[in-house]
């Protein structure tokens, strides 16, 4: 074989080999978005670290922010403590993710909370492949949060074309460093960032040990009634008629509902989610609107009027029809709320 | 419940409207209560009051009954008409008097006792503890605002100091 053919079929060889690896290289060092946000939702469960906190809420005049501290042990011992807002300094909670135990030294009590009471947790166990039913996730720019390398993650709603999140993702972890959550108008709704974060192995168990200090005393938090995802015999549950939303928005479904007695208040409440986003609907045996804790303002909904109002981060949109309360919670607009609450039909 | 929750109920439990569960709670507050205590003793004094002043047939003062007799006296003699009216009036007036009394106050009574009705707070707290789980929720804002609702109740019941 002439020397020159043997060269160019030994440069062809590695140039043939080089493309394959190329072509495999990107499958190692850029996951898909879905694969992405699904280690960043199951990254807490294998990693441990500490770090600092601020989230902020933003209403239509004015935000609310929380600073914490946090210690996490994987993959479910976690320690929060509160420095900010005022009224939460100095709080304290530990929690195993089925007890939670809230330490107020201001007042000497501890709270338990038994959150996991609530369950099943909407959407079950974040539902990846839900989400991306509804969302397109795109891969966004590499950046820097914390001291980090970052990749960043967009979750943009395919029935609307609306920008709704924005996650920042620790390359070494997969932890969510930072997040976003957007109006409609594409205005901030929520941001949550680490200020400083650390990854740790070393976090001692006794950080996480439910125990009560002496001179604290115990005593048990709110109670929240037990959902269940099998909703048809709730409406026998209760001593009123209860009606369903006949339309409701793209790619949402009832997940879950309970029912209460509050104040001498019968209420039902069904929780429907997108996978990401959530709204409940309650009705409720009372022929008043509900005492609003800041300003409000009237809303049709279908052939009646009612309230409309932004508490902490969520929007309420309630009414009153045939002797009864009706109550839209959730993470929509008024105007989406209303929507639902005018297509109620028995 | 709060007091004021209770307060409103005890119109119905001095009336025993309350189904049981509700009889026995107010029952059991107004024996630890003395503020709603002396609310439900003002309630059964009203009660009393109204039994006594229209639960029998009234008699007029005697003051009344001379001044009718003289002015009886006086003028002509009445017509048969005339005597019957005066006759049956107050066997007519007084009943009559004392239902419009009651009804009036049983509605004003009904049109000032508040129809129930839940918060905003509420709403807001239950979504979230409902969905402290999912995509959306935040841990340390959500887990604020449930904690702070524990912190801001004044009501709580103690458990095993070391539990």
């Amino acid at each position: 074989m002439p020397r020159r053919r043997l060269t160019a079929s030994v440069f062809a060889a590695a140039a043939a080999s080089l493309c394959l690896w190329l072509g495999a290289l990107p499958a190692w060092t850029a996951p898909s978005g879905e694969a992405l946000l699904r280690a960043a939702m199951d990254a807490d469960n294998h990693t441990s670290y500490s770090g600092t906190v601020t989230s902020v809420v933003y209403g239509p005049h004015s935000a609310t922010a929380t600073v914490v501290r946090i210690d996490h042990k994987a993959p479910s011992s976690w320690r929060i403590w509160y420095v900010a807002p005022a009224d939460a300094y100095g709080r304290l909670i530990v929690s195993n993710e089925t007890t939670t135990y809230q330490y107020e030294p201001s007042t000497g009590r501890v709270y338990s909370n038994q959150w996991s009471a609530s369950e099943p947790p909407v959407a079950g166990e974040f539902d990846v492949a839900r989400v991306a039913q509804n969302y397109a996730i795109e891969l966004g720019a590499a950046t820097a949060v914390a001291g980090r390398s970052v990749d960043t993650l967009s979750l943009t709603s395919k029935h609307s074309g609306n920008l709704v999140e924005r996650y920042w993702i620790d390359k070494k972890t997969r932890i969510v460093l930072r997040r976003e959550r957007y109006h409609v108008d594409g205005s901030l709704a929520f941001k949550s960032e680490f200020d400083s974060f650390r990854y740790v192995n070393d976090l001692p168990k006794a950080l996480f040990d439910l125990s009560v200090p002496p001179g604290m005393v115990l005593v048990q938090g709110a109670a929240y009634s037990p959902a269940t995802t099998d909703v048809a015999p709730l409406a026998g549950a209760v001593h009123f008629k209860t009606i369903a939303p006949r339309d409701l928005p793209d790619g949402f479904q009832l997940e879950k509902g309970n029912v209460a007695t509050h104040d001498n208040v019968e209420a039902l409440q069904f929780v429907y989610s997108d996978g990401l986003r959530t709204f409940s609907l309650f009705e409720s045996a009372s022929a008043r609107l509900p005492k609003f804790e800041g300003e409000s303002r009237a809303i049709a909904v279908g052939s009646a009027t009612g309230q409309f109002a932004y508490e902490t981060g969520v929007t309420l949109v309630s009414w009153l029809d045939g002797g009864l309360n009706f109550t839209l919670v959730g993470d929509l607009t008024p105007r989406e709320l209303a929507r639902i609450g005018a297509s109620l039909k028995s | 419940m709060t007091c004021e929750n209770y307060r409103a109920l005890i119109a119905d439990y001095v009336h025993h409207q309350l189904d049981a569960a509700d009889d026995a709670a107010v029952y059991e507050h107004v024996g630890n209560c003395a503020a709603c205590r002396a609310e439900l003793d003002a309630q059964i004094q009203l009660t009393e009051s109204l039994r006594e002043a229209f639960g029998q047939d009234r008699e007029f003062p005697s003051s009344i009954a001379a001044q009718v007799r003289q002015f009886m006296h006086a003028v002509p003699s009445p017509s048969a008409w005339d005597r019957l009216r005066s006759a049956l009036r107050p066997a007519i007036v007084a009943p009559a008097a004392a239902v419009i009394l009651v009804a009036a106050i049983l509605g004003y009574d009904a049109s000032h006792r508040p129809a129930p009705a839940l918060s905003s707070e509420y709403f807001v707290r239950e979504h979230i503890a409902q969905t402290i789980g999912s995509p959306s929720s935040d841990a340390a804002w959500s887990a604020y605002l449930l904690t702070s609702a524990n912190a801001s109740s004044g009501s709580d019941a103690a458990a095993s100091p070391n539990g």
